[in-house]
């Protein structure tokens, strides 16, 4: 008989927290005002040392610019899903495969390419595709800790 | 004595890892925001929100973030141990604190060396708002919210907010870390 088995659990439960947060702080003022002007806001203050926050790369929520790039939202986001569904994702793991760091390493080299062939005017990438290259690297971010807080244990 | 010796050999100290991190994530973080603010200064306020300058903080961000797996690592090549996941979320945290005090104290000595660049960024940006194509009502509100960047209570709540977003960050960064340099698997 399979059962799930969580560790760390204060931790777990503080980063879901910090995370549906940041989480929120990153959808902008757009949340809760329709502000056009988002700059002076505290959601912006919090990102400003972490995102590059430009306008014409990020989503809006109702007419206001989000806090985040759409890489960024990406990130937040796939982190934010992946650490709600480290349970699920430790019951549908397979045994003994360790994925997540090979995952990672290859969204970081994902999201260079992308990064440098808009730069260099190879292609022109979109809200969509910056926001999924994010999501690819915001998901194994979480995952990567997936034993450290839910193991699978056999009780036979 | 023996026995205090045993202890700090199996718990070493952190805290020069946490030092050496959050000085570099400080430092660099710093130098983007003022090297970016003169960028900034020297172009012409157009009406965007955005300036070519500020495209210096998609590098500030990996450098934000990356301080808890790089202090982890430093920790871990030192004293060549193993831990578990939360005393690397700890790391991560500190080096968030570390960070942005440095940040903070970098950023008032710059204030020192050059008085009026402070000023002249909000004049930079009222100008920039006074630019862009909006009701006068929300120019004149978003102009009225740029206050004295200078004030002791703006000073804080800008640290305030930038530890929320290097302190989770670094939080992450910090457990990645420790699972990969320090898990005993």
């Amino acid at each position: 008989m399979w059962s799930l088995q969580a560790h760390n659990k204060t931790l777990y439960w503080s980063l879901l927290s910090a995370l549906l947060f940041l989480d929120i702080a990153a959808l902008g003022p757009g949340l809760f005002s329709s502000s056009s002007i988002a700059i002076n806001s505290w959601q912006f203050a919090i990102f400003d040392v972490l995102c590059h926050q430009d306008p014409a790369r990020s989503y809006t929520l109702s007419g206001v610019q989000m806090a985040v790039c759409a890489r960024c939202f990406g990130i937040y986001g796939a982190l934010l899903a992946g650490w709600i569904l480290l349970p699920v994702y430790a019951l549908l793991k397979k045994r003994g495969q360790n994925i997540e760091k090979g995952w990672l390493i290859a969204a970081i080299l994902l999201n260079l390419v992308d990064v440098s062939g808009n730069y260099f005017g190879l292609w022109t990438n979109t809200l969509t595709s910056r926001f999924i290259m994010g999501a690819l690297f915001g998901l194994p971010l979480a995952f990567i800790l997936v034993h450290e807080f839910f193991t699978l244990n056999n009780s036979e | 004595m023996d026995m205090e010796n045993e202890q700090i050999q199996e718990n070493p100290s952190y805290w020069n890892s946490v030092i050496i991190a959050s000085l570099v994530v400080g430092i660099v973080v710093t130098a983007f925001a003022i090297i970016g603010g003169y960028m900034t200064l020297g172009s012409e306020p157009s009406g965007s929100f955005f300036s070519s300058a500020q495209l210096l903080g998609t590098i500030g961000c990996l450098v934000g973030a990356i301080g808890g797996v790089l202090a982890n690592w430093h920790y871990t090549k030192e004293y060549d141990i193993t831990y578990k996941i939360g005393k690397g979320a700890l790391i991560g945290l500190f080096v968030g604190l570390g960070a942005t005090i440095v940040s903070v104290i970098l950023g008032q000595i710059w204030n020192i060396i050059d008085p009026s660049f402070q000023q002249a960024l909000v004049d930079w940006n009222i100008q920039n708002i006074e630019a862009m194509q909006m009701p006068a009502e929300a120019k004149e509100q978003a102009i009225s919210g740029m206050e004295n960047p200078n004030s002791a209570k703006n000073i804080g709540l800008q640290a305030l907010f930038t530890f929320i977003g290097l302190g989770v960050m670094n939080v992450i960064s910090g457990l990645i870390g420790a699972k990969i340099f320090a898990s005993e698997e």
